[in-house]
């Protein structure tokens, strides 16, 4: 039997550090970010996997993933997206999750609006 | 006054035209290099680079130019073509060894490649307009897609999507445009030069 870790890293943490991710990543586990990172962040750990890419670490598999619209919204999710925006600027995060795993380890990752698959 | 008014007159009549900085991003073999060729042929007259079909081909950024595109109205764009490396989260070098390469070369090619990323990267602080080039046989949804048209729109930086490879039968444009419905896509083969006309319409209206 494989165990494979799940290890949460707090988005503010992973502000201060970004190799946090990658020791976790090393250490053969998935990580799990409690927000939806910006672009900006992800060209930033991109920049950062190549640095770390050699013959044993070939690089990420990463998604982002929006917590969804509110469904009894109506409004049609304008509402929603206002009070998104809203948050974002008072908190500077987005809603929503990133999920980053090595690329030894998870070979693709595919999401559809309601859920979001791992391939190993 | 009419000092001021006399000098912002020669300004713009002595004023340098301004070359326009043009990236060709995307993720790799998607046709990066063929379709700057394609356009530094259109225009030059003489290629810019190599492609091949081993992904990571283009390693390091590489530019043309001066190269001047016309429209029908006789509008020019003065354009320093900029043909960036594949942006890729993993780079494994035993692809390329499938590949053909040997283990040797696939090595000094995945660390050069990682370089290339990197140095794609960078120079997104450099372009003035972008044109992302997309396989249209492949399915868009990729978080690398995603990354990069998040990157140009929170940077402000004016883009449009080239489907690329229309010549094959695979190829899907509108799922390209259902994927990506607020950028503009145009569907082109720049191996063969279909659709190329469109292609330099669209990009007069994105830069012109």
């Amino acid at each position: 039997m494989k165990k494979i870790g799940i290890k949460l890293i707090p988005y503010e943490e992973m502000k201060k550090n970004m190799d946090l991710i990658f020791d976790e990543l090393k250490k053969g586990s998935i990580v799990i970010i409690d927000a939806k990172i910006s672009p900006e962040e992800e060209s930033k750990i991109i920049t950062k996997t190549m640095e770390n890419v050699d013959l044993k670490f070939k690089g990420i598999e990463i998604s982002t993933v929006d917590i969804g619209v509110d469904r009894n919204d109506s409004s049609g999710g304008k509402f929603t997206t206002l009070i998104e925006k809203l948050r974002k600027a008072l908190t500077g995060r987005e809603r929503g999750i990133t999920i980053i795993g090595s690329a030894n380890l998870v070979k693709k990752i595919e999401k559809t609006p309601e859920e979001l698959f791992l391939y190993m | 006054m009419p000092i001021k008014r006399l000098l912002r007159f020669f300004n713009r009549l002595f004023k340098k035209k301004k070359q326009i900085k043009l990236g060709i991003y995307g993720p790799p073999n998607g046709g990066k290099t063929t379709l700057a060729n394609r356009i530094c042929l259109d225009w030059l007259g003489e290629e810019l680079g190599s492609a091949s079909h081993i992904p990571h081909e283009t390693r390091r950024v590489q530019m043309k130019e001066r190269v001047v595109i016309q429209s029908g109205d006789g509008k020019t764009l003065d354009l320093t073509v900029v043909d960036t490396p594949g942006i890729a989260t993993k780079i494994d070098y035993e692809n390329f060894v499938k590949k053909g390469l040997s283990k040797k070369e696939a090595r000094a090619r995945a660390r050069e490649a990682t370089r290339g990323v990197i140095e794609a990267i960078k120079w997104l602080d450099n372009v003035d307009a972008v044109i992302v080039v997309l396989d249209a046989t492949k399915n868009p949804v990729d978080q690398v897609n995603v990354t990069i048209l998040g990157n140009l729109e929170a940077r402000k930086i004016p883009f449009m999507i080239v489907a690329n490879k229309i010549d094959l039968k695979k190829a899907n444009v509108t799922r390209i445009r259902e994927a990506f419905p607020n950028a503009k896509v145009i569907g082109i083969s720049a191996k063969y030069g279909h659709n190329m006309d469109k292609f330099y319409e669209a990009l007069f209206e994105l830069v012109g």
